[in-house]
């Protein structure tokens, strides 16, 4: 069984930043520069860590609404004001998305670009999720925890933030075709794989049963566990999902309904140990059982605080994930919501210890 | 009931017992019966849209399903013969040994290695021969033959590749193309490719080259030896090769132009990737009426490129296939094929005429515009002389509607303000012809909803020869049919209900639409079919049957720059899931035009004709400002 997460949330997450990231800590912080106001929340929190330097990424994507670019911006204004008041150096970098052909190379874009930086003379690396897709975090973080693995005196750090409620109205333009993750291959595709029992994980998340059904054809596992958010900010949302998802579930996915997984919304330690329960105690009862190789795929999707847990246990037990990520962002906002003083309801720092 | 056309054949239905009666022989005879010999030695290029039947025909030469057709022909005895006859099957065993392998992101991820082009494409090709040598090896096993029973067959000038390859015996010649294609996986899979420095030096001193001395493997031993050893051609087939960056496909299709190479090679895409000359060159030898070319096949080079989608004039040979497809299909709907085999009598060919009051409104209408126009009698009669005589009574009205404007526009102004009524027509048309006969059914169909979708032919014509598009349409009359058969009504179904459903399927498909760009698909194609419906239901009918596309010169098209231009992505994803059809170099009024035809779905959405060359003159910079991009 995988070890447990080390966590700390709301405001034990300010706590644990003030008392450990001290004078002798060299820190570099990767975040992605997002439409929401919630991106610029750990960034501000951060700003009185004596030694860190702020890099933020700009996802570039060919077809972006400009209302949603414009938020963009109004967000860099507000990072930049501060960490210029602050004397903190900031620096911004454009990370390609969709290559001129439209195939999607987000996650090796960022590996390519963010590795170097990681493997710098900094003593910790946080990375902010809060805005990052997941194309671009995922390889991020695996990058991180390889440090971490290799030198234990380095530290590897994951902060997100997001609120119950969004107030942006983003829909997302998915990629046509889905991929195994960068980074998040382990051996799928290769001869000794080909006739593995597979079984697959995804996260149910509104709108995006296409997404998940171009997956499954691509996929066609043997089996498929759901993970369903329960317990939710709204409790009905679970029963919503699977009303949305009956077909798909019910009658092409074949799924036993004892097999759906309940994980609480914004808890990633709950998604994480779920996981490392079910693959590990399947792949020992396999292991005598059959001859051929299982192995477990797993599919994010919806909150982004959800997904991290799929991805600390897709980094402990080194499991593929498939998924689509977005060519573009559309939205029918015209004009800019308010920034809110106010925190964000969910806060998370995970230190990622291997 | 279950109805077996919502789901697609080859996509989903893996094991050859289910898959193979429900094929059609018509398509794969045709495919092979041109250029016979030529396609298992030169590289052939299959281009079609999604759906047009290639994967089939791929997925039918794949060894387990021709190792089950020769142990049990009774699956498809038709296409048995078929294949019998092209020498696909040899006394009754498979001759060939084909491996589908498609180009999934890996195989592109490695455009984006920091290596030299050299290097990338080296790579490339070693991935592609090392999972082919591994899936040939995996149809035979899967089939049952030991790896001590077959024999790896090489050219005999090439025995020190053999030995660097170890294709001395199966198993080391197996575990070599293991090592190169894990080799290769861990640099392509890797967060961060490796230097080159880094990479196994025997992996890049030595060149991985099987393909160049592989010509076969023959069979041997106790399992398969009951008619003797035999000898299977291998045939790697590319599949999606329009997921390759396109510099990757033109490096991957020069390479298998190599006169080199033994082993028989297809490579499968979409038409977005085929370089415009070489369609050009195709297209023109395809329209040439004289040519002794085989129609869609270019012989005139070092590969053969063959379209799989049927030209205008070739349209009509989609009916049969659409037909065989439906009737296999609904062998296994034993409520329906008990009662009516074949699909064609389910789909009522019986007109459904406008009421006998609509049919009058008509004539007044008629009427009165003769008299604004001083059209006398004895014109009128002319011109109704004109209908074939086996047009419907409302049909016949529309018609001569149409005709009236028609030769009102043709009448000179001033014989309008003659005091007498004109009593000969200005225009001397022996004939109107059948298109403005159909122009008026679909105006028949917008002003009083007369049904005009209905039929097989037309349920043929709105598939854009398209083999999944007809099973989704088809599949969605199925379900009337079945529902029909429970509640004890009429098997067949009427005129209208065909039109209706057609119809409405039509629109749930469009607004199901999800993929990339889809909005701006959306907005394109309705701005397209908005236009072609005004001039298709202009009174006087100028382009008889209506337009369903829009033209743009040929040379504005090919200047279009996917990395570039927003309109070429979005027309990237239309093509793909057949919103659009693109028919390039299409010749017009001695221009060289490119369509961008309405694809049948949104066709039968808006009402609009399914013959091809009805367009619109346009620009793509017109159209651009249009969609307000």
């Amino acid at each position: 069984m995988a070890a447990p997460l080390i966590t700390h949330r709301d405001e034990d997450c300010l706590t644990f930043f003030h008392e450990f990231f001290t004078k002798d800590k060299k820190v570099l912080y990767l975040g992605t520069l997002g439409f929401g106001d919630t991106c610029a929340y750990f960034p501000l929190q951060l700003i009185g860590v004596p030694q860190i330097e702020f890099v933020f990424l700009i996802e570039v994507r060919q077809d972006v609404s400009p209302i949603l670019q414009q938020m963009a911006n109004r967000n860099r204004q507000v990072l930049e004001t501060a960490m210029h008041a602050a004397g903190k150096a900031i620096q911004f970098v454009e990370v390609p998305i969709v290559a001129d052909d439209t195939a999607i190379i987000a996650g090796r874009s960022a590996a390519q670009l963010c590795t170097p930086m990681i493997e710098g003379t900094y003593s910790d690396v946080i990375v902010d999720a809060t805005s990052m897709s997941r194309g671009v975090c995922f390889p991020i973080v695996k990058a991180a925890y390889a440090r971490a693995t290799k030198d234990h005196q380095w530290n590897a750090h994951v902060v997100v933030a997001g609120r119950a409620e969004s107030r942006i109205d983003v829909t997302h333009m998915s990629s046509e075709a889905p991929e195994y993750m960068h980074g998040f291959r382990a051996d799928m595709g290769v001869e000794g794989t080909e006739n593995s029992i597979k079984l697959w994980l995804p996260q149910l998340s509104e709108r995006q049963a296409k997404g998940l059904n171009l997956i499954y054809e691509k996929l066609t596992p043997d089996e498929v566990s759901p993970i369903l958010p329960f317990p939710s900010h709204d409790p009905l949302r679970g029963d919503r999902l699977m009303r949305e998802y009956q077909v798909p579930v019910l009658d092409e996915w074949r799924v036993n309904l004892p097999d759906v997984i309940y994980a609480h919304e914004s808890d990633p330690n709950d998604v994480y140990n779920t996981i490392c329960r079910i693959h590990t105690t399947r792949s020992e009862a396999f292991r005598e059982a059959v001859t051929r190789p299982t192995r477990t795929i797993l599919s994010p999707a919806g909150s982004r605080i959800g997904s991290l847990g799929m991805l600390f246990a897709a980094l402990r037990l080194d499991l593929p994930v498939m998924y689509t990520d977005a060519m573009g962002y559309n939205s029918p906002m015209t004009a800019l919501p308010p920034l809110l003083d106010d925190a964000p309801e969910y806060r998370w720092h995970i230190w990622l210890k291997p | 009931m279950p109805n077996p056309f919502r789901k697609r054949a080859t996509e989903y239905i893996s094991e050859p017992v289910a898959l193979l009666p429900l094929v059609s022989q018509r398509p794969i005879g045709d495919f092979l019966s041109k250029d016979a010999e030529a396609i298992f030695e030169k590289l052939t290029v299959i281009v079609g849209s999604p759906g047009c039947g290639k994967t089939t025909i791929a997925r039918v030469m794949e060894y387990d399903c021709l190792f089950e057709l020769s142990q049990n022909p009774d699956h498809n005895k038709a296409l048995t013969a078929v294949l019998h006859d092209h020498e696909v099957l040899v006394d009754g065993r498979p001759g060939l040994l084909a491996h589908l392998l498609p180009m999934t992101s890996d195989f592109r991820a490695i455009w984006e290695l920091p290596y030299t082009p050299q290097l990338k494409s080296s790579l490339l090709r070693s991935f592609v021969q090392s999972k082919a040598v591994l899936g040939w090896f995996r149809r035979l096993v899967a089939s049952g033959v030991a790896l001590s029973d077959i024999e790896v067959l090489t050219r005999r000038d090439t025995e020190s590749a053999s030995v660097i390859h170890q294709a001395q015996t199966a198993e080391s010649f197996r575990d070599g193309a293991r090592e190169i294609e894990m080799a290769i996986f861990k640099i392509v899979t890797a967060l961060v490719a490796p230097n080159v420095e880094d990479l196994p030096k025997e992996f890049l001193d030595t060149r991985y080259d099987v393909f160049e001395f592989l010509t076969g493997f023959r069979l041997g031993g106790q399992e398969v030896s009951s008619g003797g050893s035999w000898t299977l051609k291998p045939l790697v087939i590319i599949d999606d090769a329009h997921e390759l960056h396109p510099n990757q496909y033109v490096q991957l299709r020069d390479w298998l132009k190599s006169r080199v190479i033994g082993v028989s090679r297809w490579i499968m895409c979409r038409p977005d990737v085929v370089a415009p000359e070489d369609f050009r060159e195709v297209l023109v030898e395809d329209n040439a009426e004289s040519s002794p070319l085989p129609a869609g096949s270019s012989r005139g080079r070092d590969y053969i490129l063959r379209l799989m989608q049927l030209s205008s004039r070739e349209t009509k040979k989609f009916r049969p296939v659409a037909r065989d497809i439906a009737n296999n299909y609904l062998r296994s709907m034993p409520e329906i094929s008990n009662r009516v085999s074949d699909v064609e009598r389910l789909l009522a060919t019986s007109s459904m005429s406008v009421a006998a009051g609509q049919i009058r409104h008509i004539r007044e209408a008629i009427a009165s515009r003769a008299l604004e126009s001083k059209f006398g009698d004895g014109l009128l009669k002319a011109l109704e002389e004109r209908i074939p005589a086996s047009a419907d009574d409302d049909e016949r009205a529309q018609t001569l509607r149409i005709l009236i404007e028609r030769e009102r526009n043709r009448t000179p102004q001033l014989a309008l303000i003659e005091p007498e009524p004109l009593d000969e027509p200005v225009s001397d048309d022996r004939q109107a012809r059948a298109d403005v006969v159909d122009g008026a059914r679909i105006q028949l169909l917008h002003e009083y909803r007369r049904p005009y979708y209905y039929g097989l032919e037309k349920l043929a014509d709105a598939s854009n020869a398209n083999i999944e598009q007809f099973i989704t349409l088809c599949g969605a009359l199925v379900d009337v049919v079945a529902a029909q058969v429970v509640r004890g009504k009429p098997i067949s179904l009427k005129a209208r209900i065909q039109n209706d459903t057609l119809q409405k399927k039509a629109r749930d498909v469009m607004s199901e639409w999800d993929f990339p760009y889809h909005v701006q698909v959306r907005e394109l194609v309705e701005l397209i079919a908005k236009r072609c419906l005004e001039v298709t239901l202009k009174p006087n009918a100028p382009l008889s049957d209506g337009a369903n596309a829009v033209g743009v010169p040929q040379s504005e098209f090919d200047q279009l720059h996917t990395g570039t231009d927003r309109l070429a992505r979005v027309l990237h994803f239309a093509f793909a899931y057949k919103a659009l059809n693109l028919v390039p170099h299409y010749r017009c009024k001695n221009k060289d035009w490119c369509l961008l035809e309405l694809g049948g779905i949104p066709c039968l959405a808006f009402g609009l004709t399914l013959g091809r060359g009805g367009f619109i003159e346009d620009r793509l910079s017109g159209l651009q400002s249009s969609a307000g991009w």
